[in-house]
C-alpha cells in the first residue's frame, strides 16, 4: 500500500485520537506532547509496516518524526 | 534562609543563588531570578482572582517552564497544586476537578478546545491558557497576564497541604494523595543526601510532575540550587542529545524509558562525559537491561530505588552494591525506617518475606476526602508497638524479602493493583470504561507479568447477548477513552456467563485463573 499523506492523517485521526482539524502539516506532534511515548512506539510500528522501512534507533528523532511534514519528508528521503 | 515550604525551595535561591540557571528547555535558559519573577506574576494573578490558602488549583500542562511556574506560584500563596498528567483524558480530568473541587485550571491551547466544548467549563471559574489565542469570559491568556506583582503574604507553614497527587489503588477511582510542604521538603532532603546532589548538578526532568518521582527532580535540584533540564520528548536519540548538549549530570527514569535508552546506546555507543548518576524507580528493570546498563553507562553510578506515592520513597540500592545485589530495592533512605512484617507472626527474619512497612516524616496525610481508605493504609502496626508505640506507619501492600546482608528484594503485590509502565491502574478503572462502551455484559481486568511493561493490562470480557465479541470495536473504544498506558494488551473472549460468588459479584480470581491457564497452555515453552 502506498504510504501517503492521507494514510498518515487517517491513522493519526482514527488510531491516535488527534484532532486533525485543529492541526496542519507543521504542527509539532511530540515536542508539544500531543503524542506521548506510547503513541511513538505505535506510530513507528505503523510507519514500518505501511512503508516497508525499518527505522533504526537513530532514525527515531524529532527531525524525522515531529510533524506530518517531517514524517513524509523522512519517508521520501529513505525510499530513494 | 531556611527551607520550610515548597516556595522556600525557590526563595532561598533568590537570596543567595539568583543568577544560577534553574531551568533549561532547549535553548531557553531561566535563572532563579527569572523564575522568581514569573512565579510572582502568576501568584499575584491567583491572589487577585480570589485563590485562598488551601484552595486546590489544577495544572494540566505538558513538560514546560510554565508547568513549573504555575506549581510554585500556587505554593507561593499557600494554595494546593494539583498536577494532572497531560496524557489523561477529559474524563479523568473531570474526575479530579470534581473530586477535589478545583475552580481554576492552567492548561494550553491544545487542551482548551475540548474543555470548552464540554460540561467541564461550567465547573471552573477560570482557565489560564498557555499559548492561547482566543479569550472568553472564563479563559485568560497566559501571555496577557500583567507583570505587576504585589508583596504577597507568607504562604503556608510546613504542616499544611502543598499538593495532591492522584494515583490509583487496587479498587475504585484514583485517589488524591495529600502531600504537605514538610513531606515534600523532607523527601528532597533525603534524596539530595544519598545522591550527593550539589548546585553544580544538572538533572534531566523527563518524568511528569504529576508523578512524585518527577516532582522530586525539581524539588531536589532547587533544594541544592542546581539546574533542571526539561526533557519533554521521550525519544532516546533526543534524550542523549540533551544529555550531551546540556551537560546533564543525572537522569531519572522508569523501566519503560530505560529499556529503549539502553538499546539505543548499545546500538550507538555514545560518550556521556557529564553524566554522574542514573536512577530508576516505578518498577523492575528486566535482567538483560540491568546487566547492560554498566556497559552503556560506564563510570556512572546506578541507583535502583523503590517507593509509594503515599510516602514518596522508601528504599534505594547504594551503587556500589549494584552488581552484587542486581535488582534489589536496597535499604531505607536517610531519615526513614523500614520494617518487614508478617501479619500473623510479626517482624520477619533474614530470608523471610513479609509486607514492607514505612515509618517516617515522608508519610503523606492520606487520601483526599477518603478517611476510610487512609485509615486502611496509614495506621499503627501492632507488631511494632514494642518499638514505636502507636505511631502511625504506612502499610505498602508490597511483599518484600530480607536477604542475609539486610538488603530488601521486591517479591509481589498483596492486592490486585496493576502496575504498567510505571503507572498504577486499578482494575475497576479499566472495567468501568469497558462497561461504558456498551459492548460487554461482564468484564474483569487484571495484570499479567510482562518483561517490558512490568504488568500488561488484560481483560476477560463476555459480549452482550450471544453475539461474537466485537474485539476491534472494543479496542477502538478503549483507545479513545483511556490513556495509552491503560489500554488492554489482550481481550479474552469469555463464553457464557462469568462465575459468581455468593454476593452476586463476579468471581474475579476464578476468571483470572482461567485466562492465565489458557495463556500458558498456548505457549510452547
Amino acid at each position: 500500500m502506498a504510504f501517503n499523506r492521507e494514510t498518515l492523517l487517517e491513522y493519526l485521526d482514527n488510531e491516535m485520537g488527534l484532532e486533525i482539524s485543529g492541526m496542519d502539516d507543521k504542527t509539532p506532534l511530540f515536542s508539544s506532547a500531543l503524542l506521548d511515548s506510547f503513541s511513538m512506539v505505535e506510530l513507528i510500528s505503523f510507519i514500518e509496516k505501511e512503508s516497508n522501512i525499518k527505522m533504526s534507533p537513530t532514525d527515531v528523532n524529532l527531525d524525522n518524526l515531529d510533524s506530518i511534514e517531517r514524517i513524509l519528508g523522512f519517508l521520501e528521503r529513505r525510499s530513494q | 534562609m531556611f527551607t520550610f515550604t515548597v516556595y522556600d525551595l525557590l526563595a532561598k535561591n533568590l537570596a543567595d543563588n539568583i543568577d544560577h540557571q534553574a531551568l533549561a528547555h532547549g535553548s531557553i535558559k531561566v535563572s532563579y531570578g527569572d523564575l522568581g519573577q514569573r512565579v510572582d506574576t502568576i501568584a499575584t494573578w491567583l491572589h487577585e482572582n480570589g485563590v485562598q490558602r488551601g484552595d486546590r488549583v489544577g495544572i494540566y500542562l505538558p513538560k514546560t517552564i510554565e508547568e513549573v511556574v504555575a506549581t510554585f506560584a500556587i505554593a507561593r500563596i499557600g494554595a494546593v497544586f494539583v498536577n494532572i498528567n497531560y496524557q489523561w483524558t477529559l474524563h479523568q480530568l473531570q474526575y479530579v476537578i470534581n473530586d477535589c473541587n478545583i475552580r481554576i485550571l492552567f492548561t494550553d491551547q491544545h487542551r482548551i478546545r475540548k474543555i470548552e466544548k464540554s460540561e467541564l467549563i461550567n465547573q471552573l471559574d477560570h482557565v489560564v491558557v498557555k499559548d492561547g489565542t482566543r479569550e472568553s469570559p472564563k479563559t485568560t491568556l497566559w501571555g496577557k497576564i500583567p507583570e505587576i506583582t504585589f508583596t504577597l503574604a507568607r504562604g503556608a507553614i510546613d504542616t499544611e497541604l502543598a499538593a495532591l497527587l492522584y494515583t490509583s489503588g487496587s479498587t475504585g477511582n484514583p485517589k488524591g494523595v495529600m502531600l504537605t510542604h514538610l513531606n515534600i521538603i523532607q523527601g528532597a532532603r533525603s534524596v539530595a543526601c544519598y545522591l550527593k546532589n550539589t548546585s553544580a548538578y544538572r538533572v534531566l526532568g523527563l518524568l511528569p510532575m504529576s508523578f512524585d518521582y518527577g516532582l522530586s527532580q525539581i524539588t531536589t535540584m532547587f533544594l541544592v540550587g542546581g539546574t533542571v533540564v526539561l526533557q519533554p520528548v521521550m525519544m532516546p536519540a533526543e534524550i542523549v542529545k540533551s544529555v550531551t548538549s546540556q551537560q546533564v549530570t543525572g537522569i531519572a527514569a522508569v523501566p519503560p524509558a530505560w529499556m529503549p535508552i539502553v538499546r539505543y546506546l548499545q546500538d550507538v555507543k555514545t560518550d556521556l562525559p557529564s553524566l554522574r548518576y542514573i536512577t530508576n524507580s516505578g518498577g523492575k528493570i528486566p535482567p538483560t537491561i540491568l546487566k547492560a546498563m554498566p556497559e552503556v553507562f560506564p563510570n556512572v553510578d546506578i541507583y535502583l530505588m523503590y517507593g509509594l506515592t503515599e510516602a514518596f520513597r522508601s528504599a534505594y540500592l547504594p551503587p556500589h552494591l549494584f552488581h552484587e545485589k542486581m535488582g534489589a530495592i536496597g535499604k531505607a533512605i536517610p531519615n526513614a525506617e523500614l520494617y518487614v512484617v508478617d501479619p500473623d507472626k510479626g517482624l520477619c527474619e533474614v530470608g523471610e518475606t513479609g509486607e514492607l512497612i514505612h515509618r517516617g516524616s515522608l508519610i503523606s496525610l492520606g487520601y483526599w476526602n477518603n478517611p476510610e481508605a487512609t485509615a486502611d493504609k496509614i495506621k499503627p502496626c501492632k507488631h511494632l508497638k514494642h518499638i514505636i508505640g502507636d505511631e502511625k506507619v504506612l502499610f505498602s501492600g508490597d511483599m518484600v524479602r530480607i536477604d542475609e546482608d539486610n538488603i530488601l528484594w521486591f517479591v509481589s503485590r498483596t492486592d490486585s493493583l496493576i502496575k504498567s509502565s510505571g503507572f498504577r491502574i486499578s482494575p475497576t478503572e479499566v472495567e468501568d470504561i469497558v462497561y461504558e462502551s456498551g459492548l460487554v455484559s461482564d468484564v474483569v481486568a487484571f495484570g499479567k507479568e510482562d518483561n517490558f511493561l512490568g504488568q500488561a493490562v488484560q481483560i476477560a470480557a463476555a459480549p452482550i447477548d450471544e453475539t461474537p465479541m466485537p474485539v476491534d470495536e472494543l479496542m477502538k473504544y478503549c483507545r479513545q477513552n483511556m490513556p495509552n498506558y491503560m489500554v488492554p494488551q489482550k481481550v479474552h473472549d469469555w463464553n457464557g456467563q462469568m462465575p459468581r460468588i455468593s454476593s452476586g459479584k463476579i468471581d474475579r480470581q476464578k476468571v483470572i485463573a482461567a485466562c492465565m491457564e489458557k495463556l500458558y497452555d498456548t505457549t510452547t515453552d
